[in-house]
């Protein structure tokens, strides 16, 4: 109703300024030089309605606009036949009169107040359909802070709670200066434990830091045995300041795990080491327990640590039984559960996002010290895209989540195409102007999530053989071996549904995802820069001749 | 141009007519026919109550409407101030925590994030006791 009035509005105040352009001209004796500007003055508007329509195409056919272009083409052909009325009328011949053409005796002074009133109205019309929408995006508004509120971690008790603990130790990481044995340490991560001529985790300079902070090691590890981590905060008002720097000073903890349990390897404490590993897992447990999408990354990232770190420390010795049996990598975890999640908060937060445009300029701190910062702070520019195309925005963003989280509710080998399909649509058939800046890609995250997911899969079939192998002093001579004993169901892959792969090497064996390229590499090593190879977690046989258990009738 | 005329029985009785006594016209009557003509001789429009009511309603209407829009405009600067860094600050944290985030993204990220700070409901953080009850079970902790 309110835009029917304002685009009537409009095609008064086009008529009228016209009409009143015409009187003014009519006036003039000379009748060709009357009867051109008069002609001028009817294509006025219509230029103006042609610019609007140019642009408006312009930005649809970029994918920016969607929706506002209808009630436009509606204004510009009733004009059009409005001005051709004008034309044919006003522009006629007076002879034996003062005016030179019939729009000369039109009230111009009249028309003109007529136009004064009708551009009032026409402004107020706009300002208050402006003041409507504003006052409904606090619905949404509302709507944002009950989603967020949903997702936030539940209550635990404080005997359960590893966030008060991980307080008090992230207060001391914060303190220490990282000294260059940490960042060598850090750095030399990915070889070997023993590696020679490589970092050597069993230096004394290495033992010394590591026994100056033993302290907040063990601190850690006391937070990490707990089952729960929930930080007091509150979740209707999160701050980047609260949410990013703890995420790191996870990351910055577990780093300080792995180089202790990197350093207990390299001096034979197999238990400490796998102590340190398991509280690594948990340490990434904890870290998922917030709803971000970089929580959530970010805990996939230090389980990973976790898991490179296994697989050095289980390469370089045998580990006994009882030393793997501290590690409680859950097999149960579902990745795509937790990123299903992630992609509840990005809505409520992009919901969030749109509600910042009930008060102020058009997201200013997307377009911080970029190009657009300028134009984005022009409140005339927001007050044009709150009115005419933030509905359509809104449930462009609304409809990419709704495919989004129906793609998150199944597994992504069923799903791929869809993941793909997001953005791609989107691209094609227009989504709005913030939807597109701040809608994730969600087939690059998802991808991420899955290879996070293949890798906790492979990990807990590594950790699972490694258990074998311990007990049996050979390898399993395929997964199928491993159940019920160790783990309880064989994972599949989640690129393509099917089993884990298992291979048998003269080293030991590699138990391996297809990886995001889809093909079977043989158990070749993933590359990160052309997503090519497999995504894989290489056991070390340490059987010796003589050592075999035979199977039990349980194997 | 012919002048136009009478014909005679006609022009005899004006004649006629002419000549009768005339009674003269009452003070008020003759000064009301005198401004109901004049006026509109002289470019004048008679004043009349209902027009200027009219116009006084309209112009209220308008006024009161826009005072009402500005009033809903007005900021009265109720909405809590977020005090938060610069995005440029932020990205680099995010990117030290997350290398492998594209500049695109953790641009977005940050601006989620920040977004986030937004949200209406207020959630109920723990009371004054049970914070210091807690700090206390973590000393004995550790």
């Amino acid at each position: 109703m309110g835009y029917a009035l304002l685009w009537l509005e409009n095609l008064a105040a086009a008529i009228l300024l016209a009409a009143t352009l015409l009187a003014f001209v009519g006036t003039i004796r000379r009748r060709w030089l009357s009867r051109s500007l008069g002609v001028l003055a009817i294509l006025l508007p219509l230029a103006a309605y042609a610019v609007a329509i140019a642009l408006t195409s312009w930005l649809i056919e970029r994918g920016v606009l969607v929706g506002v272009h209808r009630p436009l083409l509606m204004s510009t052909v009733c004009y059009t036949i409005g001005g051709a009325w004008m034309l044919l009328r006003g522009l006629r011949r007076e002879p034996g009169s003062s005016v030179s053409i019939r729009a000369g005796h039109w009230p111009g002074g009249r028309l003109a107040a007529a136009l004064a009133v009708v551009l009032v109205l026409h402004a107020m019309t706009f300002w208050s359909l402006d003041a409507a929408v504003r006052q409904r995006l606090m619905a949404v508004r509302a709507e944002a802070g009950s989603l967020a509120l949903s997702l936030a971690p539940p209550r635990v008790t404080d005997s359960e709670n590893a966030a008060p603990v991980y307080q008090h130790v992230f207060d001391a990481l914060d303190a220490f200066d990282r000294p260059d044995i940490w960042t060598d340490a850090v750095e030399a991560r990915h070889v070997p434990v023993s590696n020679e001529g490589g970092f050597d985790y069993a230096s004394a300079e290495l033992s010394e830091f590591l026994a100056q902070h033993a302290g907040e090691l063990a601190v850690i590890r006391q937070a990490a045995a707990l089952p729960e981590c929930r930080f007091e905060r509150d979740y209707g008002r999160l701050s980047f300041e609260a949410a990013v720097p703890e995420q790191l000073r996870f990351r910055h903890a577990a780093q300080l795990l792995d180089i202790d349990a990197r350093h207990k390897a390299a001096t034979g404490d197999m238990g400490g080491a796998m102590e340190n590993i398991n509280a690594i897992f948990s340490v990434a447990r904890h870290a998922a327990s917030e709803p971000f999408l970089i929580s959530t990354l970010s805990s996939f990232a230090i389980e990973r640590l976790g898991i490179q770190a296994f697989e050095t420390v289980q390469k370089s010795a045998p580990i006994a039984e009882e030393d793997l049996s501290i590690l409680d990598l859950d097999e149960s975890v579902s990745h795509r559960r937790l990123a299903a999640r992630s992609f509840q908060m990005e809505e409520a937060a992009g919901l969030s996002l749109f509600c910042t445009l009930e008060s102020g300029p058009f997201v200013p701190m997307y377009f911080e010290q970029t190009e657009l910062e300028g134009i984005a702070e022009a409140s005339g520019i927001t007050s044009m895209y709150r009115v005419f195309h933030l509905a359509e925005d809104l449930a462009s963003y609304r409809a990419q989540f709704r495919v989004i989280h129906m793609a998150s509710a199944k597994p992504y080998y069923l799903t791929r195409n869809q993941w793909t399909d997001v953005r791609g649509s989107s691209k094609s058939e227009g989504v709005g102007a913030l939807t597109s800046l701040i809608l994730p890609d969600p087939a690059k995250i998802v991808e991420r999530v899955q290879w996070a997911e293949a890798m906790h899969r492979v990990a807990v079939l590594g950790i699972a053989v490694c258990r074998y192998q311990a007990i049996h002093g050979r390898l399993p001579a395929a997964l199928t071996d491993l159940t019920p004993n160790f783990v309880q169901i064989l994972p599949s892959d989640p690129f393509d549904g099917e089993p884990m792969r298992f291979k048998l090497t003269d080293q030991g064996c590699v138990i391996y995802s297809i990886g995001p390229d889809l093909m079977d590499n043989d158990g070749g090593p993933h590359d990160k820069s052309d997503r090519s190879g497999d995504i894989r977690f290489v056991v070390a046989s340490h059987a010796k001749t003589g050592d075999v258990t035979p199977p039990t009738s349980e194997d | 141009m012919n002048e136009w005329k009478l014909p005679d029985d006609l022009q005899r009785l004006e004649n006629e007519l002419k000549a009768l006594p005339r009674p003269a016209l009452p003070a008020s009557l003759l000064t009301r026919g005198n401004q109901e003509t004049c006026i509109p001789l002289r470019g004048e429009r008679p004043r009349r109550w209902y027009g200027f009511a009219a116009a006084a309603a309209a112009a209220a209407l308008l006024w009161a409407n826009l005072s009402f829009r500005a009033a809903i405009a007005t900021d009265f600067h109720l909405a809590r101030q977020s005090q938060q860094s610069s995005v440029p600050q932020l990205e680099e944290q995010l990117h030290e925590l997350l290398p492998e985030l594209d500049a695109r993204e953790t641009r977005r990220q940050v601006v989620m994030i920040q977004a986030s700070s937004g949200f209406a409901p207020r959630s109920a953080g723990p009371s004054p006791t049970v914070r210091s009850h807690r700090l206390t079970e973590i000393d004995q902790l550790l």
